[in-house]
């Protein structure tokens, strides 16, 4: 608790802040909206902007499960598949350095307007942290453990799953959290280019309406989101590598 | 026989570590390996214990089966005292009882604990009771105790001579130091550049603490320190 302490008044300070000068300044509303009149149009919003978050989350979730599925995956196999790896990972460096919004309007023509454009983004933008870290891990296994699991017979089956894969649970748990956030930032670049639906549908809408509160509000609940899907991997991360945290 | 190197040369790609080794060791010997940092001392355990082939020459060892402790203990974090000690049986070998192992390295108190709650010394009892479980015929030791503080190391020693005397398996011990090599074993194998050397231990069994002042102890020390040479152990 006392730990939270801090930031919570750092922020409740910066709000006061920003609404004293919003108003004394004068600053137009569709340019700054004070605090205030942002949290009125989350409260006077709050059915509609729940439903969108609800959408948002939904994309971002599924992309990061399909996302880091596929980040595990690709680094088991690269692990054990020389040639696979070599082939294969420059194609992941090179859809990992295209903006995603650069090939949005080509994952509409692919997937559509509908969730599963969106899904897709948040997959292409978590997929390489995971996959990065993973095979860190697995690469990180000291070689004397290798040799004690060799000099007991075991086969690369149990070699991996009794040996590489928990040592590498760390890794895959700090590519894990980058993709999680990363999951959001894609659904709403997914959103951004196709359709009404989502936090991303509203912060656009809102733009053109010059709705500005609302858009604050949208933007509120998108970090909101990333922070609650960072936050649930960071709390699994904790049961899960209770004697990894144990040590430091 | 236990263990019989027929002209064993090794070399990783175009350095060689070392040429024309031929040695044997019977059953229920100890015997250290000694020599300077990089002259293949690891590398030779790891071919007697199957793990690295020679590039010529071999190794045999029969049927008899190799147990290893490293000179890290390789503990598996995420499991208990207990687990770890239970590893080899999950890979499919035959073990003795984990409770007979634990009280063996006088552990039972802490094989609940993860690794990370035990002193190094204790985290190296559970390396040697792990390498013991499997009941191998040839104990394969890397430097199992340069890690540790002089009094563990010590205390560490006498337990080792215990074991093995009890469980009477053939012991290839790596180690730097030469009163360490002459207070454990039957023979001492001098491993340098120009090939291997070895020289008895004239000291009667059981060791004592007592013995490390006698004038043998003493004579076979500056005989290694000869044999040495130049080599820094
Ligand atoms: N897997 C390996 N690949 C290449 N070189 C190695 C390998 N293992 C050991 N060496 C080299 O062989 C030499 C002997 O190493 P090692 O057996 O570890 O010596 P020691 O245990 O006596 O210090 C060193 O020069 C080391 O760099
Ligand atoms: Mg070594």
């Amino acid at each position: 608790m006392r730990k939270h302490l801090p930031p919570a008044i750092l922020i409740l300070l910066m709000v006061g802040v920003w609404e004293l000068f919003v108003r004394i300044l004068g600053v137009p509303v569709y340019l700054f909206p004070p605090p205030s009149l942002v949290a009125q149009a989350l409260w006077e919003n709050a059915a509609r902007l729940a439903g969108h978050f609800g959408t948002t989350m939904l994309e971002s979730v599924l992309g990061f499960g399909l996302g880091s599925g596929l980040g595990l995956v690709l680094a088991t196999l690269f692990f054990h598949v020389r040639a696979v790896k070599e082939s294969t990972y420059p194609i992941a460096i090179g859809i990992q350095s295209t903006p995603t919004i650069a090939v949005a309007p080509l994952l509409i023509l692919w997937f559509g307007n509908g969730i599963m454009t969106k899904v897709v983004a948040a997959a292409l933008l978590s997929f390489f942290p995971v996959l990065v870290n993973c095979m860190k891990g697995f690469n990180a296994v000291p070689p004397e453990a290798v040799d004690l699991f060799k000099s007991l017979g075991s086969g690369k089956t149990q070699l991996f799953l009794k040996l590489r894969f928990p040592h590498a649970l760390p890794y895959l748990f700090s590519g894990l959290k980058v993709g999680a956030s990363l999951a959001v930032v894609g659904a709403i670049v997914g959103e951004f280019t196709g359709g009404d639906k989502g936090l991303g549908g509203i912060i656009v809408t809102s733009g053109f309406l010059l709705e500005t509160p609302t858009m604050f509000a949208a933007i509120l609940l998108a970090s909101l989101g990333g922070i609650s899907l960072l936050g649930v991997v960071a709390l699994l991360e904790k049961r899960v590598l209770h004697w990894h945290h144990a040590r430091d | 026989m236990v263990i019989h190197a027929k002209q064993a040369t090794k070399a990783f790609g175009t350095s060689p570590v070392f040429d024309n080794l031929s040695f044997r060791i019977k059953k229920g010997e100890f015997v250290s390996i000694i020599g300077p940092s990089g002259c293949g001392k690891t590398s030779l355990l790891r071919m007697i214990g199957g793990l690295l082939p020679p590039t010529s020459g071999k190794i045999d060892v029969g049927h008899h089966t190799c147990g290893f402790v490293f000179q890290q203990p390789v503990l598996l974090p995420w499991r208990t005292i207990q687990d770890n000690i239970r590893l080899p049986k999950e890979l499919g070998k035959d073990i003795q009882a984990v409770e007979d192992m634990l009280s063996l390295v006088q552990l039972d108190h802490v094989k609940d604990r993860l690794p990370h709650q035990l002193s190094g010394g204790m985290q190296q009892r559970v390396n040697l009771a792990r390498a013991l479980i499997t009941k191998p015929s040839i104990l394969l030791m890397d430097e199992p105790f340069s890690s540790l503080d002089e009094i563990t190391r010590e205390n560490m020693q006498d337990e080792l001579i215990r074991i093995w005397q009890a469980s009477k398996n053939t012991v290839a011990f790596v180690t730097h130091s030469i009163p360490e090599a002459v207070y454990l074993s039957d023979r001492v194998f001098v491993l340098t550049a120009e090939g291997m050397t070895e020289i008895g231990v004239p000291l009667a069994r059981p060791r004592t603490r007592k013995m490390k002042q006698s004038k043998s102890f003493h004579h076979t020390v500056n005989r290694l320190q000869r044999a040495l040479g130049g080599h820094h152990a």
